[in-house]
Protein backbone atom coordinates (compact mmCIF):
# COMPACT_ATOMS: atom_id res chain seq x y z
CA UNK A 1 0.00 0.00 0.00
CA UNK A 2 2.79 2.34 0.95
CA UNK A 3 4.64 1.55 -2.28
CA UNK A 4 1.56 2.23 -4.42
CA UNK A 5 1.14 5.58 -2.73
CA UNK A 6 4.71 6.52 -3.56
CA UNK A 7 4.15 5.59 -7.19
CA UNK A 8 1.09 7.76 -7.38
CA UNK A 9 3.01 10.73 -5.97
CA UNK A 10 5.81 10.24 -8.44
CA UNK A 11 3.33 9.90 -11.24
CA UNK A 12 1.66 13.12 -10.19
CA UNK A 13 4.98 14.95 -10.09
CA UNK A 14 5.94 13.77 -13.55
CA UNK A 15 2.52 14.71 -14.88
CA UNK A 16 2.85 18.21 -13.44
CA UNK A 17 6.22 18.69 -15.11
CA UNK A 18 4.87 17.28 -18.34
CA UNK A 19 1.87 19.58 -18.16
CA UNK A 20 4.12 22.54 -17.56
CA UNK A 21 6.13 21.87 -20.71
CA UNK A 22 3.03 21.12 -22.72
CA UNK A 23 1.52 24.40 -21.62
CA UNK A 24 4.70 26.24 -22.61
CA UNK A 25 4.70 24.74 -26.04
CA UNK A 26 1.07 25.59 -26.63
CA UNK A 27 1.38 29.00 -25.04
CA UNK A 28 3.77 30.34 -27.63
CA UNK A 29 1.31 31.43 -30.34
CA UNK A 30 -0.59 33.44 -27.79
CA UNK A 31 2.51 35.24 -26.63
CA UNK A 32 3.23 36.10 -30.22
CA UNK A 33 -0.08 37.91 -30.51
CA UNK A 34 0.51 39.84 -27.34
CA UNK A 35 3.85 41.44 -28.17
CA UNK A 36 3.23 41.87 -31.84
CA UNK A 37 5.18 38.87 -33.01
CA UNK A 38 8.54 37.46 -32.17
CA UNK A 39 11.73 37.30 -34.12
CA UNK A 40 14.96 35.44 -33.60
CA UNK A 41 17.90 36.73 -31.65
CA UNK A 42 19.99 36.02 -34.69
CA UNK A 43 17.96 38.49 -36.71
CA UNK A 44 18.49 41.16 -34.05
CA UNK A 45 22.19 40.43 -34.03
CA UNK A 46 22.32 40.88 -37.79
CA UNK A 47 20.53 44.20 -37.51
CA UNK A 48 22.84 45.36 -34.73
CA UNK A 49 25.86 44.48 -36.82
CA UNK A 50 24.44 46.33 -39.80
CA UNK A 51 23.85 49.38 -37.64
CA UNK A 52 27.39 49.22 -36.27
CA UNK A 53 28.85 49.15 -39.77
CA UNK A 54 26.71 52.08 -40.85
CA UNK A 55 27.63 54.03 -37.73
CA UNK A 56 31.33 53.62 -38.35
CA UNK A 57 30.85 54.55 -41.99
CA UNK A 58 29.06 57.68 -40.93
CA UNK A 59 31.98 58.66 -38.75
CA UNK A 60 34.34 58.06 -41.63
CA UNK A 61 32.27 60.28 -43.90
CA UNK A 62 32.10 62.99 -41.25
CA UNK A 63 35.87 63.02 -41.09
CA UNK A 64 36.08 63.15 -44.85
CA UNK A 65 33.72 66.12 -44.91
CA UNK A 66 35.80 67.94 -42.30
CA UNK A 67 38.91 67.25 -44.35
CA UNK A 68 37.34 68.59 -47.53
CA UNK A 69 36.17 71.69 -45.74
CA UNK A 70 39.66 72.42 -44.48
CA UNK A 71 40.91 72.11 -48.04
CA UNK A 72 38.28 74.49 -49.36
CA UNK A 73 39.02 76.98 -46.62
CA UNK A 74 42.69 76.84 -47.50
CA UNK A 75 41.89 77.63 -51.14
CA UNK A 76 39.71 80.50 -50.08
CA UNK A 77 42.33 81.86 -47.73
CA UNK A 78 44.96 81.63 -50.47
CA UNK A 79 42.63 83.38 -52.88
CA UNK A 80 41.96 86.11 -50.34
CA UNK A 81 45.64 86.99 -50.40
CA UNK A 82 45.67 87.74 -54.12
CA UNK A 83 43.36 90.76 -54.10
CA UNK A 84 41.35 92.93 -51.76
CA UNK A 85 38.21 92.10 -53.69
CA UNK A 86 38.63 88.39 -53.07
CA UNK A 87 39.55 89.09 -49.50
CA UNK A 88 36.21 90.83 -49.02
CA UNK A 89 34.37 88.03 -50.78
CA UNK A 90 36.05 85.47 -48.56
CA UNK A 91 35.05 87.36 -45.45
CA UNK A 92 31.45 87.57 -46.56
CA UNK A 93 31.46 83.90 -47.48
CA UNK A 94 32.66 82.90 -44.01
CA UNK A 95 30.09 85.08 -42.31
CA UNK A 96 27.25 83.75 -44.43
CA UNK A 97 28.32 80.15 -43.90
CA UNK A 98 28.38 80.88 -40.19
CA UNK A 99 24.81 82.14 -40.30
CA UNK A 100 23.68 79.26 -42.48
CA UNK A 101 24.90 76.65 -40.02
CA UNK A 102 27.56 75.35 -42.40
CA UNK A 103 30.44 75.85 -39.98
CA UNK A 104 31.37 74.17 -36.75
CA UNK A 105 31.08 76.74 -33.98
CA UNK A 106 32.09 77.15 -30.38
CA UNK A 107 31.26 79.63 -27.70
CA UNK A 108 29.65 80.14 -24.30
CA UNK A 109 26.11 79.02 -23.63
CA UNK A 110 23.92 76.56 -21.80
CA UNK A 111 23.47 72.83 -21.84
CA UNK A 112 20.12 71.31 -20.95
CA UNK A 113 19.46 67.74 -19.98
CA UNK A 114 15.84 66.69 -20.48
CA UNK A 115 14.68 63.35 -19.17
CA UNK A 116 11.52 61.49 -18.19
CA UNK A 117 10.41 61.45 -14.57
CA UNK A 118 12.28 58.93 -12.47
CA UNK A 119 10.32 55.81 -11.58
CA UNK A 120 9.01 56.73 -8.14
CA UNK A 121 6.06 55.69 -5.99
CA UNK A 122 3.87 58.46 -7.40
CA UNK A 123 4.43 57.26 -10.94
CA UNK A 124 3.73 53.69 -9.93
CA UNK A 125 0.47 54.74 -8.28
CA UNK A 126 -0.78 56.55 -11.39
CA UNK A 127 0.22 54.34 -14.29
CA UNK A 128 -2.43 55.77 -16.61
CA UNK A 129 -0.98 59.26 -16.25
CA UNK A 130 2.36 58.18 -17.67
CA UNK A 131 1.88 60.59 -20.58
CA UNK A 132 2.43 63.54 -18.28
CA UNK A 133 5.74 62.21 -17.04
CA UNK A 134 7.65 61.72 -20.26
CA UNK A 135 9.40 64.18 -22.54
CA UNK A 136 7.31 64.81 -25.65
CA UNK A 137 8.29 66.20 -29.02
CA UNK A 138 6.27 69.33 -28.25
CA UNK A 139 8.24 69.86 -25.01
CA UNK A 140 11.50 69.77 -26.92
CA UNK A 141 10.08 72.10 -29.56
CA UNK A 142 9.12 74.58 -26.84
CA UNK A 143 12.51 74.40 -25.17
CA UNK A 144 14.20 75.11 -28.51
CA UNK A 145 11.79 77.96 -29.18
CA UNK A 146 12.52 79.38 -25.72
CA UNK A 147 16.25 79.27 -26.48
CA UNK A 148 15.71 80.99 -29.81
CA UNK A 149 13.68 83.67 -28.08
CA UNK A 150 16.54 84.21 -25.65
CA UNK A 151 18.98 84.85 -28.47
CA UNK A 152 20.59 81.47 -29.09
CA UNK A 153 22.88 81.65 -32.12
CA UNK A 154 23.39 77.92 -32.62
CA UNK A 155 21.44 75.00 -31.18
CA UNK A 156 22.09 71.25 -31.23
CA UNK A 157 20.09 68.31 -29.90
CA UNK A 158 22.22 65.30 -29.01
CA UNK A 159 24.88 66.65 -31.34
CA UNK A 160 22.61 67.37 -34.31
CA UNK A 161 22.59 70.97 -35.52
CA UNK A 162 19.11 72.47 -35.57
CA UNK A 163 18.33 74.36 -38.78
CA UNK A 164 15.37 76.49 -39.81
CA UNK A 165 13.55 73.49 -41.23
CA UNK A 166 14.58 70.83 -38.72
CA UNK A 167 11.49 69.04 -37.57
CA UNK A 168 11.01 67.75 -34.03
CA UNK A 169 8.43 65.00 -34.13
CA UNK A 170 7.20 62.02 -32.21
CA UNK A 171 8.67 58.64 -33.12
CA UNK A 172 6.91 56.40 -30.61
CA UNK A 173 9.27 55.95 -27.68
CA UNK A 174 11.80 58.21 -29.40
CA UNK A 175 11.86 61.74 -30.82
CA UNK A 176 12.79 62.43 -34.43
CA UNK A 177 15.11 65.38 -34.81
CA UNK A 178 15.74 66.82 -38.25
CA UNK A 179 15.56 64.61 -41.29
CA UNK A 180 17.67 61.71 -40.11
CA UNK A 181 18.11 61.46 -36.38
CA UNK A 182 16.04 59.62 -33.82
CA UNK A 183 16.84 59.89 -30.13
CA UNK A 184 15.67 58.31 -26.90
CA UNK A 185 15.89 60.18 -23.60
CA UNK A 186 17.91 61.70 -22.04
CA UNK A 187 18.05 64.56 -24.52
CA UNK A 188 20.94 66.97 -24.41
CA UNK A 189 20.13 70.36 -25.87
CA UNK A 190 23.05 72.73 -26.32
CA UNK A 191 22.76 76.39 -27.21
CA UNK A 192 25.45 78.98 -27.83
CA UNK A 193 24.62 82.56 -26.95
CA UNK A 194 24.74 84.98 -24.03
CA UNK A 195 24.54 82.50 -21.09
CA UNK A 196 22.90 85.09 -18.85
CA UNK A 197 20.11 85.77 -21.34
CA UNK A 198 19.63 82.11 -22.14
CA UNK A 199 19.21 81.25 -18.44
CA UNK A 200 16.83 84.13 -17.99
CA UNK A 201 14.77 83.16 -21.00
CA UNK A 202 14.45 79.57 -19.89
CA UNK A 203 13.30 80.59 -16.42
CA UNK A 204 10.82 83.21 -17.54
CA UNK A 205 7.46 82.91 -15.84
CA UNK A 206 5.62 81.44 -18.79
CA UNK A 207 8.49 79.18 -19.82
CA UNK A 208 8.02 75.46 -20.36
CA UNK A 209 10.74 74.97 -17.74
CA UNK A 210 8.28 75.42 -14.87
CA UNK A 211 5.68 73.16 -16.50
CA UNK A 212 8.07 70.29 -16.91
CA UNK A 213 9.53 70.69 -13.43
CA UNK A 214 6.01 70.67 -11.98
CA UNK A 215 5.40 67.27 -13.53
CA UNK A 216 8.61 66.00 -12.04
CA UNK A 217 10.54 65.68 -15.27
CA UNK A 218 14.27 66.11 -15.21
CA UNK A 219 15.28 69.54 -16.54
CA UNK A 220 18.87 70.43 -15.73
CA UNK A 221 20.43 73.63 -16.99
CA UNK A 222 24.17 74.16 -16.91
CA UNK A 223 26.08 77.27 -17.89
CA UNK A 224 29.16 76.47 -19.86
CA UNK A 225 32.00 78.71 -20.97
CA UNK A 226 32.70 76.69 -24.02
CA UNK A 227 30.30 74.56 -26.03
CA UNK A 228 31.08 73.03 -29.37
CA UNK A 229 28.31 72.55 -31.92
CA UNK A 230 28.89 70.71 -35.20
CA UNK A 231 27.92 71.99 -38.61
CA UNK A 232 24.80 70.86 -40.39
CA UNK A 233 25.59 67.56 -42.04
CA UNK A 234 22.67 67.05 -44.36
CA UNK A 235 21.49 67.85 -47.82
CA UNK A 236 21.78 71.46 -48.81
CA UNK A 237 19.90 71.12 -52.04
CA UNK A 238 16.43 72.52 -52.50
CA UNK A 239 14.09 70.74 -54.86
CA UNK A 240 11.17 73.13 -54.86
CA UNK A 241 12.53 76.46 -53.70
CA UNK A 242 14.55 78.47 -56.20
CA UNK A 243 15.93 81.96 -56.33
CA UNK A 244 13.31 84.54 -57.10
CA UNK A 245 13.52 85.54 -60.75
CA UNK A 246 13.17 89.29 -60.94
CA UNK A 247 10.83 90.14 -63.77
CA UNK A 248 11.78 93.16 -65.76
CA UNK B 1 1.28 -6.52 -10.85
CA UNK B 2 0.16 -3.19 -9.64
CA UNK B 3 3.73 -1.90 -9.29
CA UNK B 4 4.64 -3.22 -12.73
CA UNK B 5 1.76 -1.26 -14.27
CA UNK B 6 2.95 1.82 -12.45
CA UNK B 7 6.51 1.34 -13.68
CA UNK B 8 5.37 1.00 -17.27
CA UNK B 9 3.30 4.11 -16.97
CA UNK B 10 6.16 6.12 -15.50
CA UNK B 11 8.54 4.86 -18.18
CA UNK B 12 6.09 5.89 -20.87
CA UNK B 13 5.56 9.33 -19.37
CA UNK B 14 9.31 9.80 -18.94
CA UNK B 15 9.93 8.99 -22.58
CA UNK B 16 7.34 11.53 -23.67
CA UNK B 17 8.76 14.09 -21.27
CA UNK B 18 12.26 13.48 -22.60
CA UNK B 19 11.09 13.86 -26.16
CA UNK B 20 9.33 17.10 -25.38
CA UNK B 21 12.39 18.44 -23.60
CA UNK B 22 14.54 17.56 -26.59
CA UNK B 23 12.13 19.19 -29.03
CA UNK B 24 11.93 22.29 -26.88
CA UNK B 25 15.69 22.70 -26.60
CA UNK B 26 16.18 22.06 -30.27
CA UNK B 27 13.58 24.65 -31.07
CA UNK B 28 15.28 27.19 -28.86
CA UNK B 29 18.67 26.42 -30.37
CA UNK B 30 17.37 26.77 -33.89
CA UNK B 31 16.07 30.28 -33.55
CA UNK B 32 18.58 31.31 -30.91
CA UNK B 33 15.86 32.57 -28.64
CA UNK B 34 12.87 34.72 -29.32
CA UNK B 35 12.84 38.49 -29.15
CA UNK B 36 9.99 40.89 -29.54
CA UNK B 37 9.41 42.04 -33.08
CA UNK B 38 9.11 45.62 -31.88
CA UNK B 39 12.83 45.76 -31.14
CA UNK B 40 13.60 44.51 -34.63
CA UNK B 41 11.32 47.10 -36.18
CA UNK B 42 12.94 49.86 -34.16
CA UNK B 43 16.36 48.74 -35.37
CA UNK B 44 15.15 48.51 -38.95
CA UNK B 45 13.91 52.11 -38.88
CA UNK B 46 17.18 53.25 -37.38
CA UNK B 47 19.06 51.50 -40.14
CA UNK B 48 16.84 53.07 -42.76
CA UNK B 49 17.48 56.51 -41.29
CA UNK B 50 21.21 55.88 -41.14
CA UNK B 51 21.15 54.87 -44.78
CA UNK B 52 19.36 58.07 -45.69
CA UNK B 53 21.84 60.07 -43.68
CA UNK B 54 24.78 58.35 -45.34
CA UNK B 55 23.20 59.11 -48.71
CA UNK B 56 22.93 62.79 -47.91
CA UNK B 57 26.47 62.85 -46.55
CA UNK B 58 27.71 61.28 -49.73
CA UNK B 59 25.85 63.94 -51.69
CA UNK B 60 27.50 66.59 -49.57
CA UNK B 61 30.90 65.04 -50.18
CA UNK B 62 30.32 65.04 -53.93
CA UNK B 63 29.28 68.67 -53.71
CA UNK B 64 32.44 69.54 -51.83
CA UNK B 65 34.51 67.55 -54.30
CA UNK B 66 33.14 69.63 -57.15
CA UNK B 67 34.06 72.77 -55.18
CA UNK B 68 37.59 71.51 -54.64
CA UNK B 69 38.00 70.62 -58.31
CA UNK B 70 36.79 74.05 -59.29
CA UNK B 71 39.30 75.68 -57.00
CA UNK B 72 42.08 73.46 -58.31
CA UNK B 73 41.02 74.28 -61.83
CA UNK B 74 40.94 77.97 -61.15
CA UNK B 75 44.44 77.80 -59.66
CA UNK B 76 45.88 81.23 -60.28
CA UNK B 77 43.05 82.56 -62.42
CA UNK B 78 41.55 85.28 -60.30
CA UNK B 79 38.40 85.57 -62.39
CA UNK B 80 37.61 81.88 -62.04
CA UNK B 81 38.28 81.86 -58.32
CA UNK B 82 35.97 84.80 -58.04
CA UNK B 83 33.19 82.89 -59.82
CA UNK B 84 33.63 79.84 -57.66
CA UNK B 85 33.54 81.77 -54.45
CA UNK B 86 30.58 83.75 -55.61
CA UNK B 87 28.62 80.58 -56.36
CA UNK B 88 29.44 79.23 -52.93
CA UNK B 89 28.34 82.47 -51.37
CA UNK B 90 25.04 82.26 -53.21
CA UNK B 91 24.35 78.75 -51.91
CA UNK B 92 25.19 79.76 -48.36
CA UNK B 93 22.93 82.79 -48.65
CA UNK B 94 20.02 80.64 -49.79
CA UNK B 95 20.54 78.27 -46.88
CA UNK B 96 20.85 81.11 -44.39
CA UNK B 97 17.57 82.61 -45.57
CA UNK B 98 19.18 85.75 -47.00
CA UNK B 99 17.57 85.51 -50.44
CA UNK B 100 14.03 85.79 -51.75
CA UNK B 101 12.79 82.42 -52.95
CA UNK B 102 9.93 81.22 -55.08
CA UNK B 103 8.38 77.89 -55.98
CA UNK B 104 5.45 75.57 -55.41
CA UNK B 105 4.00 75.03 -51.97
CA UNK B 106 1.06 75.77 -49.70
CA UNK B 107 -0.39 78.83 -48.01
CA UNK B 108 -1.99 78.26 -44.61
CA UNK B 109 -4.12 80.94 -43.01
CA UNK B 110 -4.94 80.92 -39.32
CA UNK B 111 -7.63 83.19 -37.92
CA UNK B 112 -10.02 83.31 -34.98
CA UNK B 113 -13.61 82.15 -35.35
CA UNK B 114 -15.67 85.34 -35.06
CA UNK B 115 -17.48 86.14 -31.85
CA UNK B 116 -20.99 85.58 -33.20
CA UNK B 117 -20.23 82.01 -34.25
CA UNK B 118 -19.37 80.91 -30.72
CA UNK B 119 -22.95 81.04 -29.43
CA UNK B 120 -24.31 82.93 -26.49
CA UNK B 121 -21.78 81.88 -23.87
CA UNK B 122 -18.86 81.26 -26.12
CA UNK B 123 -15.49 82.88 -25.57
CA UNK B 124 -13.41 83.52 -28.65
CA UNK B 125 -10.30 81.32 -28.72
CA UNK B 126 -7.26 83.36 -29.68
CA UNK B 127 -4.35 82.09 -31.74
CA UNK B 128 -1.52 81.02 -29.43
CA UNK B 129 2.14 80.86 -30.32
CA UNK B 130 1.98 77.08 -29.81
CA UNK B 131 -0.44 76.84 -32.71
CA UNK B 132 2.00 78.50 -35.07
CA UNK B 133 4.94 76.52 -33.71
CA UNK B 134 3.05 73.30 -34.29
CA UNK B 135 2.05 74.24 -37.84
CA UNK B 136 5.60 75.26 -38.75
CA UNK B 137 6.98 72.07 -37.26
CA UNK B 138 4.43 69.97 -39.11
CA UNK B 139 5.30 71.66 -42.40
CA UNK B 140 8.98 71.06 -41.69
CA UNK B 141 8.29 67.40 -41.02
CA UNK B 142 6.57 67.25 -44.41
CA UNK B 143 9.73 68.54 -46.08
CA UNK B 144 9.14 72.28 -46.30
CA UNK B 145 12.25 73.98 -47.67
CA UNK B 146 11.50 77.57 -46.75
CA UNK B 147 8.77 79.21 -44.67
CA UNK B 148 7.50 82.59 -43.66
CA UNK B 149 4.80 83.83 -41.31
CA UNK B 150 3.26 87.17 -42.26
CA UNK B 151 6.38 87.94 -44.25
CA UNK B 152 8.84 86.98 -41.50
CA UNK B 153 11.20 84.41 -42.93
CA UNK B 154 11.74 81.48 -40.58
CA UNK B 155 15.47 80.96 -40.09
CA UNK B 156 17.33 78.75 -37.66
CA UNK B 157 17.21 81.34 -34.88
CA UNK B 158 13.61 82.48 -35.39
CA UNK B 159 11.49 82.46 -32.25
CA UNK B 160 7.69 82.33 -32.21
CA UNK B 161 6.76 83.63 -28.76
CA UNK B 162 3.70 85.13 -27.23
CA UNK B 163 3.98 88.58 -25.71
CA UNK B 164 0.66 89.73 -24.35
CA UNK B 165 -1.85 89.94 -27.16
CA UNK B 166 0.82 89.65 -29.80
CA UNK B 167 3.02 86.95 -31.14
CA UNK B 168 6.64 87.90 -31.61
CA UNK B 169 8.42 86.50 -34.66
CA UNK B 170 11.99 87.58 -35.37
CA UNK B 171 11.50 90.21 -32.64
CA UNK B 172 8.61 91.81 -34.55
CA UNK B 173 5.04 91.72 -33.24
CA UNK B 174 2.13 90.22 -35.12
CA UNK B 175 -1.51 89.42 -34.45
CA UNK B 176 -4.30 87.64 -36.31
CA UNK B 177 -4.80 86.79 -39.09
CA UNK B 178 -1.65 84.78 -39.67
CA UNK B 179 -0.52 83.55 -43.06
CA UNK B 180 2.09 80.84 -43.25
CA UNK B 181 3.71 80.21 -46.62
CA UNK B 182 5.77 77.09 -47.20
CA UNK B 183 7.77 75.98 -50.22
CA UNK B 184 7.93 72.26 -50.87
CA UNK B 185 5.97 69.44 -52.42
CA UNK B 186 2.39 70.81 -52.29
CA UNK B 187 0.85 67.31 -52.12
CA UNK B 188 2.94 66.22 -49.15
CA UNK B 189 2.58 69.52 -47.33
CA UNK B 190 -1.18 69.58 -47.75
CA UNK B 191 -1.64 65.93 -46.88
CA UNK B 192 0.43 66.10 -43.71
CA UNK B 193 -1.64 68.99 -42.36
CA UNK B 194 -4.96 67.45 -43.38
CA UNK B 195 -4.12 64.08 -41.91
CA UNK B 196 -7.07 62.59 -40.03
CA UNK B 197 -6.64 63.87 -36.48
CA UNK B 198 -3.69 65.97 -37.63
CA UNK B 199 -2.89 69.57 -36.86
CA UNK B 200 -5.55 71.08 -39.12
CA UNK B 201 -8.19 68.85 -37.51
CA UNK B 202 -7.19 69.64 -33.94
CA UNK B 203 -6.71 73.37 -34.44
CA UNK B 204 -9.66 73.53 -36.82
CA UNK B 205 -12.04 72.85 -33.95
CA UNK B 206 -11.33 76.24 -32.40
CA UNK B 207 -9.77 78.26 -35.18
CA UNK B 208 -10.45 79.11 -38.76
CA UNK B 209 -7.80 77.32 -40.81
CA UNK B 210 -7.52 77.22 -44.57
CA UNK B 211 -4.93 75.38 -46.60
CA UNK B 212 -4.35 76.39 -50.19
CA UNK B 213 -1.98 74.81 -52.69
CA UNK B 214 -0.15 77.19 -54.99
CA UNK B 215 2.07 76.69 -57.98
CA UNK B 216 4.05 79.84 -57.37
CA UNK B 217 4.67 81.29 -53.95
CA UNK B 218 7.19 83.96 -53.08
CA UNK B 219 8.97 83.94 -49.78
CA UNK B 220 10.88 87.01 -48.67
CA UNK B 221 14.38 86.95 -47.26
CA UNK B 222 15.21 87.43 -43.61
CA UNK B 223 15.18 91.14 -42.98
CA UNK B 224 17.43 91.25 -39.92
CA UNK B 225 21.18 90.90 -39.91
CA UNK B 226 23.02 87.67 -39.21
CA UNK B 227 25.83 88.64 -36.91
CA UNK B 228 27.01 85.98 -34.53
CA UNK B 229 28.45 87.38 -31.37
CA UNK B 230 28.94 84.21 -29.38
CA UNK B 231 28.86 81.25 -31.77
CA UNK B 232 32.10 81.55 -33.73
CA UNK B 233 34.30 79.15 -35.68
CA UNK B 234 36.96 77.53 -33.50
CA UNK B 235 40.22 79.48 -33.54
CA UNK B 236 42.81 76.93 -34.56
Amino acid sequence: MKKANETIWMFTLVCVILGFFAAQVFDKPQAMEEIGGVTSLQNIENLLNQKKTLDSKRQELEQLIAQQERKIKEYENNAAQTSTHLQQLQKELQETKLGAGLLRVEGPGVEIILNDRKRDSFLVDYPNMINYFIVHDSDMLHVINELRGAGAEAIAVNGTRIMANSRISCGGPTINVGKYERFAPPFIIQAIGDPEKLMEGLRMEDSIYHDLLAWGLEFQIRRLDRIEIPRYLGDTNYEYARLLQEDE
Amino acid sequence: MKTLGGKVAITLVSIILGLMLAVQFKNVQNVGGNVSLQRAQELTTQIQKLNQELQSQENLIKELEVRILEYEDAAQDEGKINDTMYQELERARILAGLTDLEGAGVIVTVDIIPYQDWGEYGIVRNVYHEDLLMLVNELNAAGAEALDINGERIISTTEIRSAGDYIVINTNRYSVPFEIKALGNPDTLEASLKLLGGVADTLGEDLEITIRREELIRIPKYSGSLQNEYALPPQS
